[in-house]
């Protein structure tokens, strides 16, 4: 909601061009139509229930965009993946039998067909503005496909792998929150999810060996990927040894 | 009747069963997926869970955050330099303004207007809603100086913060604020000045964080019921709570030695008003709001005051700020093969709780989260249901927006209420 609300507030002129039919957050429900031009999907997928309601506004939707790391790669809720549900469930809940969730974390794609793709936990506020904008006068933001070691460079920040030895996963993670943390002096974390492009096994492989040498065991390193990037990561997943 | 709940974080319904023209019962429903952060923390790196944590709100992320690093600072003895902690509890301030704006003018507002949202209200007063959009992104902007982004912030870590706000950004959060505080005056006057706040006798006993100061962080609880007050340790918190679970649901309540109870800024107010900055005594006294708020639905008043002392504090902290040296405690490996880790702190809707029992290798093993709204759940469904008899079969057609009005004036997180599920370990 924040940076949906934030986008909305960076620039008065939008909120006359958009009419906001459903964002139970913000407004009571008012009359649905029979078609949306522009879906935005926070969340990823866990029950049946959910799933439906994805489809049946894929539907009625002219554009539809996962926005967010828990849309586009599953979100730290994914971590649980691959542990048996029921010993989830039975875990936090006294009555796990009245829980109805799915054993998978489904990213939207894995649901409905997606249009676009921001990743981000949270999205980067100006991303969905310039989304915003630009939708309205019929075009799309273009994506430059780049790690975070891109945004570091532009902005003069100082390595913080290279200068300082503190493990950093930049250089494998998608652009797009501006190099947060390399700007606070500490290692990016991979939240805006790992590059789904010029990344294969051996590279990621070679990768975590460096961040071992830096004190990040492999553990840690998959726990960190793991829960920011299930999607693109179970692609990767026999690179390295446990 | 059945309505989903709007203008609240996360989703969740509304159920009011009616008989014969009278409600018989209120229930709270969340409807939201639970993502099962007290199973997924375990077996992960205390530095991996202040991340993970983060994200169980998406309106009050430091809170999360700042109750998790203490609650581990404490366990393992890590010392926090003075100057340290008081930056915490600063960008868990502007955290606190932040949250509270949105709720003001953005949730709770369109109640009082008759309204289905806030940017209605473009159509009636575009300055109000220009203005308070603008206060909005003042908020942000000062947190994206301070934690780097407005919500999973990245600028707090066990032992401390990351980076401490350079002298030129400590300029230009001085000038934010002071924008803040002169758009803010206007926008509250507008609300302190309402007419149709409801005023009856709305309200259940009070519990919040005891200290020196206006509640904020704290190791010690206070219970503030008619006639006294109880005061005991945060370590005791899950001993002293009654849990309870309805059959058939999931979602557990909590009393507190048989009642239910209010947490959040309308317990902070009523109990600690005159520990709120004098200015902004000043400023909600000249328009006759004081303590005690009767009705629940009055909780606007005391966001109001609390925006206010939150801005005027972080005003105060860096017109005499001081850049100082990172701090980078080493975090060495637990002595003990088990360590219970437990802090509280007051999220922008109260006392908000974590335990954690660690291993020696600084490994999570087991985790429980008490969350504010989980604790204002059985208030909420009470007072509508006294609402509602009180007026009796008069309330059957609005019964479901009347009790709406009252949960929403709690400014519930259903997103984090989906932890009223605690661990059964």
């Amino acid at each position: 909601m924040n940076q949906v609300v934030r986008a909305l507030a960076s620039e008065e002129k939008l909120l006359n061009f958009y009419n906001i039919v459903l964002f139970d957050e913000i407004t009571e429900r008012l009359e649905m139509p029979k078609k949306i031009d522009l879906l935005l999907i926070e969340g990823s997928t866990v029950t049946r229930e959910q799933e439906e309601v994805v489809k049946k506004f894929r539907e009625i939707s002219d554009f539809v965009v996962a926005m967010g790391t828990c849309a586009v790669q599953g979100g730290v809720q994914a971590l649980r993946i691959g542990d048996d549900i029921e010993k989830v469930k039975a875990y936090v809940y006294p009555n796990p039998e009245h829980i109805d969730v799915n054993k998978d974390v489904k990213p939207v794609d894995n649901v409905i067909s997606v249009d676009m793709f921001i990743p981000g936990c949270p999205v980067n506020h100006e991303a969905i503005a310039s989304l915003l904008k630009k939708f309205v006068s019929e075009g799309l933001p273009i994506a430059i496909p780049e790690s975070v070691c891109s945004e570091c460079k532009r902005k003069g920040i100082v390595c913080v792998m290279v200068a300082y030895g503190i493990p950093c996963l930049g250089p494998i993670t998608i652009s797009g929150c501006g190099a947060i943390c390399p700007s606070f002096g500490r290692g990016c974390y991979g939240c805006f999810g790992l590059k789904d492009f010029d990344l294969d096994n051996s590279k990621l492989k070679m990768f975590a060996q460096q961040l071992k040498d830096l004190g990040m065991d492999n553990d840690r390193f998959e726990q960190t990927v793991k829960a920011y990037s299930w999607k693109t990561w179970s692609k990767y997943q026999n690179v390295y040894h446990r | 009747m059945e309505r989903v709940l709007t203008r609240v974080e996360g989703e969740g319904k509304v159920l009011v069963k009616v008989k014969e023209g009278n409600v018989i019962d209120v229930e709270i429903q969340i409807t939201e997926a639970p993502r099962f952060f007290e199973y997924i923390v375990r077996g992960k790196h205390i530095n991996n869970v202040v991340e993970i944590v983060s994200r169980v709100c998406g309106l009050c992320g430091v809170s999360y955050m700042l109750t998790a690093t203490r609650a581990f600072e404490k366990c393992l003895k890590i010392d926090v330099p003075q100057e340290v902690e008081e930056l915490r509890r600063i960008i868990h301030l502007a955290e606190r303004v932040k949250s509270h704006v949105i709720h003001v003018f953005l949730l709770n507002l369109p109640d009082f207007l008759e309204m289905p949202n806030s940017f209605r209200l473009g159509a009636v007063n575009s300055a109000m809603l220009r203005n308070s959009m603008k206060l909005l992104t003042l908020a942000v902007n000062i947190m994206d100086i301070l934690g780097g982004r407005t919500h999973n912030v990245v600028n707090i870590k066990i032992g401390g913060v990351y980076k401490p706000p350079s002298e030129s950004d400590a300029v230009k959060i001085v000038k934010l604020i002071k924008d803040a505080i002169e758009l803010f005056k206007p926008l509250a006057d507008f609300v302190l000045s309402l007419k149709n706040i409801p005023e009856e006798k709305l309200a259940k006993p009070l519990m919040i964080l005891h200290g020196n100061g206006y509640p904020h962080v704290s190791d010690e609880i206070a219970f503030y019921n008619s006639e006294n007050a109880e005061i005991f340790d945060v370590q005791n918190f899950e001993n002293v709570l009654d849990v309870m679970q309805r059959p058939g649901k999931t979602a557990l309540l909590y009393k507190y030695k048989g009642q239910s109870y209010i947490v959040g800024p309308f317990a902070r107010f009523n109990t600690s008003y005159d520990r709120l900055h004098g200015e902004a005594r000043d400023f909600v006294s000249s328009y006759g709001w004081k303590p005690p708020l009767k009705d629940v639905r009055q909780q606007i008043i005391a966001r109001v005051a609390e925006i206010l002392d939150s801005l005027l504090t972080l005003r105060d902290f860096f017109q005499n700020y001081k850049p100082f040296e990172i701090y980078s405690p080493r975090i060495e490996p637990a002595k003990a093969d088990k360590l219970r880790c437990v802090a509280a702190v007051e999220a922008p809707r109260g006392i908000l709780y974590h335990r954690y029992d660690i291993d020696e290798k600084l490994k999570v093993l087991h985790c429980n989260i008490i969350t504010p709204t989980a604790q204002n759940i059985l208030a909420m469904e009470e007072l509508s249901q006294e609402k509602l008899r009180m007026l009796g079969r008069a309330a059957e057609h609005e019964a479901a927006k009347l009790t709406e009005r009252i949960v929403r004036a709690f400014d519930p997180c259903i997103s984090c209420s989906v932890h009223v599920l605690s661990s059964k370990y």
